[in-house]
Formats: structure tokens, C-alpha cells, sequence
């Protein structure tokens, strides 16, 4: 089953490489945006926002610790899009080797 | 690696009888297959997979004998009808006779449907990225 919606938004998060940065970032350690935007040649703002397109995605998390915003990663974030990649890896992969047989048959027959 | 050559491959999956007999490996069956093998050809596959039936269709987009095809393809199990995914296949002679085929299934977000190259092969490159990167211990 697909959910298209998810999986949209995953693809969003996931098609910026400064997006992909900062989930690398992330599963080092949880993070502060003031901690991630610091080795980016990016504003604060900018950080922001990005975060906010993975955190729209279910991608990251966040916890709010006195006046200071902790972002995490949120590992069930990736799981539809990796289903969907395994559904269709599984699917071409049977078809693939069926094909094979057929050929190979069909070499045996001398055809 | 397959045993034929790329023209036999590609004959393959250009053929409906070809087509039912591979397409739907037992237990699943083909219950119909109706195919336009041209460019905006039409292609629509009936599949019964243990008590489920459904079907996929798609149109054919690159025709590249005995090179590549690529076509659409959607599936009726899917919750948006609209969504649509492209399927290249590349078809590489090898020594003996033989074809690397190396088939790329790309899904598209809405509104991409013209941009086959991007997509969700794309971003399983991607993914497996992040992923290999090692997690936090704890």
C-alpha cells in the first residue's frame, strides 16, 4: 500500500542535500537548530525552515526543553518510503528471475 | 544476468503471451493481458494473487529496441489512482549470448509525471545515505 501524502513529503525532505545534512547530523546526536545551523553557511532562519520541512515530513522530532528547542530524529519517519522501495525491490526481483527461467527453458527446448 | 540476447529479451516484454507467463510468476496468475507495444501505447496486466485480484496499467513512453523501455504504471491497489510511478528497463549485451537487464522503478510525486528522471530512484540513492550512516549509540 502506498500513502501518497507520506511519501510526497518524505521525497521533499529527502530531495535537498542541506535537508540530508542535517538528518546525518541528527543520528549522531540530538541537536539544538543553533547546534545544526553553526557548521552551515546558512542564517538560523534557514535552518529553520529546513527543519521545519522534516519535521512536516515525520522525519524529526522535537522536544522543547526549557527555552531551548531539542530536534531528534524520528526513525518511523523513513519506514513508508523504505516499504515502498522494498515492495517494488521484491516485486521486480520475482519477475526478473521468472524471466530468467522462462529464457532458460527456452534455451533447453532449443528454441 | 539473463541467457537470451538483449532482441530476445526485449521480445520479452513486447509479447502478451511472453508477458503473462513471466509477469505473474505462480502462484500468482495473468488473467488478461492487453498491450499497444508503441510509444502512448497502452499496456494493462489483470493479475489473481492468492484471492486478490487486481491490475496494473501504464502507457509506453520509450521504445528503444533492443536498447531500453521505459512505460508508466499504476496500480489499482494503490489508495490514490492518481499517483503514478515510471519503470526503465535497460537491456545491456553481455558475452555468450547473453543481457544485463536493470530495471529502475521511479515513483512520482504529483505533477512530476513528465520529469522521468527524477523521483524516487532519486532518492533511494538517498536514502541509503542516511541510512548507512551510523546511528547514535542509546
Amino acid at each position: 500500500m502506498v500513502e501518497d501524502q507520506v511519501l510526497d513529503r518524505t521525497y521533499a525532505a529527502l530531495a535537498d542535500p542541506t535537508r540530508r545534512a542535517l538528518l546525518v547530523a541528527l543520528r549522531s546526536q540530538d541537536a539544538r537548530i543553533t547546534d545544526l545551523a553553526a557548521p552551515l553557511p546558512m542564517t538560523f532562519a534557514g535552518v529553520s525552515r529546513h527543519i521545519g520541512v522534516l519535521e512536516s515530513a515525520g522525519l524529526v522530532q522535537r522536544v522543547v526543553r526549557g527555552r531551548e528547542h531539542w530536534l531528534s530524529i524520528r526513525p518511523e519517519g523513513l519506514a513508508t518510503a523504505e516499504a515502498w522501495i522494498g515492495e517494488q525491490t521484491a516485486f521486480w526481483s520475482a519477475r526478473a528471475d521468472a524471466l530468467a527461467s522462462r529464457l532458460a527453458r527456452k534455451q533447453d527446448a532449443g528454441d | 544476468m539473463l541467457p537470451a540476447s538483449p532482441d530476445a529479451v526485449y521480445d520479452e516484454w513486447l509479447d502478451p503471451a511472453a508477458l503473462a507467463d513471466w509477469m505473474c510468476p505462480r502462484p500468482a496468475r495473468c488473467r488478461n493481458v492487453e498491450m499497444e507495444p508503441w510509444v502512448g501505447g497502452r499496456l494493462r496486466i489483470d493479475i489473481s494473487d492468492g484471492g486478490a485480484e487486481f491490475w496494473v496499467s501504464g502507457e509506453y513512453l520509450v521504445l528503444d529496441r533492443p536498447h531500453r523501455l521505459s512505460f508508466s504504471w499504476s496500480c489499482s491497489t494503490w489508495p490514490d489512482p492518481s499517483l503514478t510511478s515510471v519503470v526503465h528497463v535497460f537491456l545491456e549485451p553481455r558475452e555468450n549470448e547473453q543481457t544485463l537487464m536493470t530495471i529502475q522503478h521511479t515513483l512520482l510525486p504529483p505533477g512530476l509525471v513528465g520529469q522521468h528522471q527524477r523521483g524516487w530512484t532519486v532518492i533511494a540513492h538517498q536514502l541509503a545515505e542516511v541510512l548507512v550512516t551510523p546511528a547514535r549509540n542509546g
